[in-house]
């Protein structure tokens, strides 16, 4: 265990003076997670208003603007705890040969990428929080007031963390096969953000898209965690959300695992 | 014409801007708000001369500022000061007809694309150096004939080893004749047969076309094989410009004088004709001042059971090594 | 005419790159069609609720789309990889291969590579213009058209300026590949109608980066809603935004160091 602690403390420390070293490519991709949400939220403002103030869902779930507001804006802030990149990078790697370095090393790849991964969330997160309050603030959210249960979002958000991660970086790992990975990419990005509720609250998703959204991994890994926050999950399925999260996340470790042994097989025949 | 030195330095000087920057998050938070930076000069003033169908070696430690002055003279740097005339033509002023008739090849980079065969690549150079269709064939199947380029052309770059995609990067730097040539460290990381294939291959397109060539390496073996003349700067300017044999006289004046012995008592004796440069059992190597070694040599014959003995000149790196060390003393 | 024919050379050998990959023809086909569903999609969840949105129906945010694509797919086969190409040469110092050719750099930077399977994007867009002009039953003349080709050039050659403009940044802050991400995401608030901003954020879709020039202006000139006279304004601004980003460009290639030095 403080073998564990010792490597991430260091990999963050590296991590976070890499990111300050960087910070202003990194504060750009820290405020591109705003444009998804405000988008969504303008397209579902105006539509609200054309509407006559509010719009109800096919379950009964309504949203007035300032409703959309609390929905969109809570939802910037958790996709942004959770988000990943790392297909992109490791891409990269296979392609470049960057990653034999890294697999010479006594400690699999993806710890160090993780705690990178955590060192730019924590130092995004500090230099974006007067943005969140400015945006609180000025865009007037109707949040619900603050109760027990919103504490869950907090385990829920960590949950999200980790099962977005090793989904992505599994998906990451097609590059051992084919060195085009960006279409696939693309299209998981958008299934993400289409059915995790970054175009919409999933609970105004009519008919089978509903459906869809309830069962899909996505769901468990950005709206759930949002929707603890807003209050909008009923007592009686907060537990079974939890159970949801835990078993796409094991679900995630073994395809992660089974994709990694196969990877390495593959790199290692082409020649690194 | 020929008396026209093709390649002209004079007071060259580059100063780079670094930002500073120390360990650690805090350190980095700082330097969010306040930057340090600091003036580091790669060049202070260097000045040389190359006439026509010279090859020159380039020689100096890591961070000498041979790349620097290497980019300046091939337009990819703005000098801070000074002044460089390459076959006449101001280098950074980037005209075209300069660049046609350049070639910089670095050892470590790579101009072809990845994903193709090399002679894809080779004919996109073809497109761009305007090289006649004639022409073109003959020089690549000189090219073809000389680094035995047969079979690697038609494969993806990224198939290639490293020896075998720098032959194919040289053929794409030599396709348009360039009159000058810089080459750094060409041989990087390449095996002892293709070091020697490549250098063989210099001197070729040397003696061919007359042209001139600039060439640094941490190789000895290259500048030995390629090089009667040598530059030597380090930190920035020019310590030495002359014969690389010239070279070892002025910053090693001594000689090598090897010594095998009887036995192990009278080898314990010579060491104290001079200083020693090593010792295997009775054999002895001693480092004697140029102009003592005869007298030396004289009096170790007479007095010690001497077996076999040789005087030499030190080796080419230790002169480099010791003409280095000579300045930070 | 030099000139031509090197472009000539340079996307023979990239198309015959990406004859290697002829599977992402396929990949390219569907994730286009996928991205233009889910747009498409998450549109009409917001139209089951109104039929309208700000005074605009669901046909003509379709056309407004495909114009979207129609552009994100020039973007992405003739601009985007070379925009690419240069932030990942300045990086690792293999921009000096390119400014070591006797051809202008920014020419042999800008226009290397070319990414023919993202003509799957302009297919799809194309299609799609096609069946929502069809939907609206719009006739569309000599003027439209030459008017929509007009303000489409000149928003390309913006496109192009802004990104090149970006791309001489790196010269200065070396990492800056992220900035297309960036990009693409502002990029996308042009795939709706600008009426639905709030008042600032029109104003910097308009000024700052120019995403109304660039899909409104032609999406209005095809269904008749531009007035012919605008198309020439907007090819000048496309004119004036290429002389500007090549010279600022062509400055920041002084500061260009190489990755080592």
């Amino acid at each position: 265990m403080k073998y564990w602690i010792n490597i991430y403390r260091a990999h963050l420390k590296i991590g976070t003076a890499i990111m300050f070293q960087y910070r202003f490519a990194v504060l750009i991709w820290a405020v591109w997670g705003f444009v998804g949400p405000l988008l969504g939220l303008a397209v579902w403002s105006a539509a609200s208003s054309s509407h006559g103030g509010n719009i109800t869902g096919p379950q009964g779930a309504t949203f007035t603007d300032r409703d959309f507001a609390a929905y969109f804006l809570v939802f910037m802030i958790v996709s942004h705890l959770t988000m990943s990149w790392d297909a992109f990078e490791f891409a990269f790697r296979v392609r470049d040969g960057n990653l034999s370095p890294r697999l010479l090393k006594p400690i699999h790849p993806i710890h160090g990428d993780l705690a990178t991964n955590l060192a730019f969330k924590f130092v995004t997160s500090t230099m974006l929080l007067p943005i969140w309050a400015l945006l609180f603030y000025f865009l007037k959210p109707s949040l619900p007031p603050p109760n027990w249960t919103q504490l869950l979002a907090i385990p829920a958000i960590l949950i999200a963390l980790v099962l977005r991660y090793i989904w992505q970086y599994s998906l990451a790992l097609i590059a051992f096969w084919t060195t085009r990975v960006e279409a696939i990419n693309q299209f998981y990005f958008t299934l993400d953000g289409f059915l995790a509720g970054r175009i919409a609250p999933l609970a105004l998703l009519p008919g089978w898209l509903g459906v869809v959204a309830t069962y899909s991994p996505f769901r468990s890994m950005g709206y759930f965690p949002v929707e603890l926050i807003l209050g909008r999950v009923p007592s009686d399925q907060i537990l079974s959300g939890f159970l949801f999260q835990v078993f796409w996340l094991v679900v995630g470790v073994g395809v992660f695992r089974l994709m990694w042994a196969g990877g390495i097989k593959q790199y290692s025949a082409v020649g690194a | 014409m020929a008396e026209q030195p093709h390649v002209l330095v004079r007071d060259l000087v580059k100063t780079y801007r670094v930002h500073e920057r120390e360990a650690g998050a805090g350190a980095s938070f700082r330097s969010l708000f306040k930057r340090k930076y600091k003036e580091v000069e790669a060049v202070k003033g260097v000045s040389f001369q190359l006439m026509p169908g010279e090859v020159v070696g380039f020689l100096g430690p890591n961070g000498a500022g041979k790349t620097t002055t290497l980019k300046m003279l091939s337009g990819l740097l703005y000098p801070t000061s000074g002044e460089a005339r390459v076959l006449g033509f101001e280098p950074w002023k980037r005209e075209a007809a300069y660049l046609r008739q350049l070639s910089y090849v670095l050892g470590n980079r790579s101009q072809l694309a990845w994903d193709i065969p090399a002679m894809d690549s080779y004919l996109v150079n073809q497109a761009i150096y305007e090289i006649p269709e004639k022409q073109f064939r003959e020089t690549l199947d000189e090219l073809v004939a000389l680094l035995d380029l047969e079979k690697l052309l038609k494969k993806p770059v990224r198939g290639l080893s490293l020896g075998e995609r720098m032959k194919c990067e040289l053929a794409a730097s030599l396709l348009h004749r360039p009159q000058v040539l810089f080459l750094d460290e060409p041989t990087l990381g390449v095996d002892v047969t293709m070091q020697n294939r490549i250098r063989q291959f210099v001197a070729e397109h040397n003696r061919r076309y007359n042209a001139t060539v600039l060439l640094t390496s941490h190789y000895m073996a290259d500048v030995t094989a390629l090089c009667k003349r040598v530059i030597v700067i380090h930190h920035g300017k020019l310590l030495y410009d002359g014969d690389l044999a010239a070279l070892s006289e002025k910053f090693a004046p001594f000689k090598q004088v090897r010594l095998d012995l009887q036995d192990m008592a009278s080898a314990e004796r010579a060491k104290e004709f001079g200083e020693v440069h090593s010792q295997e059992g009775t054999k002895v190597t001693l480092r004697l001042p140029r102009e003592k070694t005869s007298s030396v040599v004289a009096r170790l014959l007479a007095e010690l059971p001497v077996i076999d003995l040789t005087v030499e000149d030190p080796a080419i790196e230790e002169v480099i090594d010791q003409v280095f060390q000579g300045v930070e003393a | 005419m030099r000139y031509l024919r090197l472009l000539g050379a340079f996307y023979r050998t990239s198309i015959q790159t990406d004859m290697e990959y002829r599977a992402d023809f396929f990949t390219r086909i569907i994730a286009s069609l996928l991205g233009l569903l889910t747009t498409i999609g998450s549109l009409s969840v917001a139209f089951t609720y109104t039929t309208n949105i700000k005074g605009w129906s669901f046909s003509h945010v379709m056309v407004l789309l495909a114009v979207y694509y129609l552009m994100d797919g020039l973007i992405e086969t003739f601009i985007a990889p070379n925009m690419r190409n240069i932030m990942a040469q300045v990086r690792e110092g293999t921009l000096d291969f390119v400014l070591l050719k006797p051809v202008v750099p920014q020419f042999m930077a800008t226009l290397r590579t070319i990414n023919i399977w993202r003509i799957a994007n302009i297919l799809v867009a194309l299609g799609l213009a096609g069946y929502s002009i069809s939907r609206l039953s719009l006739s569309v003349g000599l003027s439209e058209a030459s008017s929509f080709a007009i303000t489409l050039l000149a928003g390309t050659a913006v496109v192009y300026s802004f990104w090149l403009f970006l791309v001489t940044l790196t010269f200065w802050f070396v990492r800056l590949d992220n900035i297309e991400q960036v990009i693409w995401q502002a990029f996308e608030a042009g795939r709706y109608p600008i009426e639905i901003y709030p008042y600032w954020l029109r104003g910097a879709l308009t000024y700052v980066i120019p995403v109304a020039f660039i899909i409104t202006v032609p999406a209005k000139a095809l269904t008749g809603q531009l007035a012919f006279s605008y198309s020439f304004v907007a090819l000048g601004m496309g004119c004036l935004s290429i002389l500007l980003s090549s010279a600022f460009w062509r400055y920041g290639l002084r500061f260009y160091t190489g990755a080592s030095s």
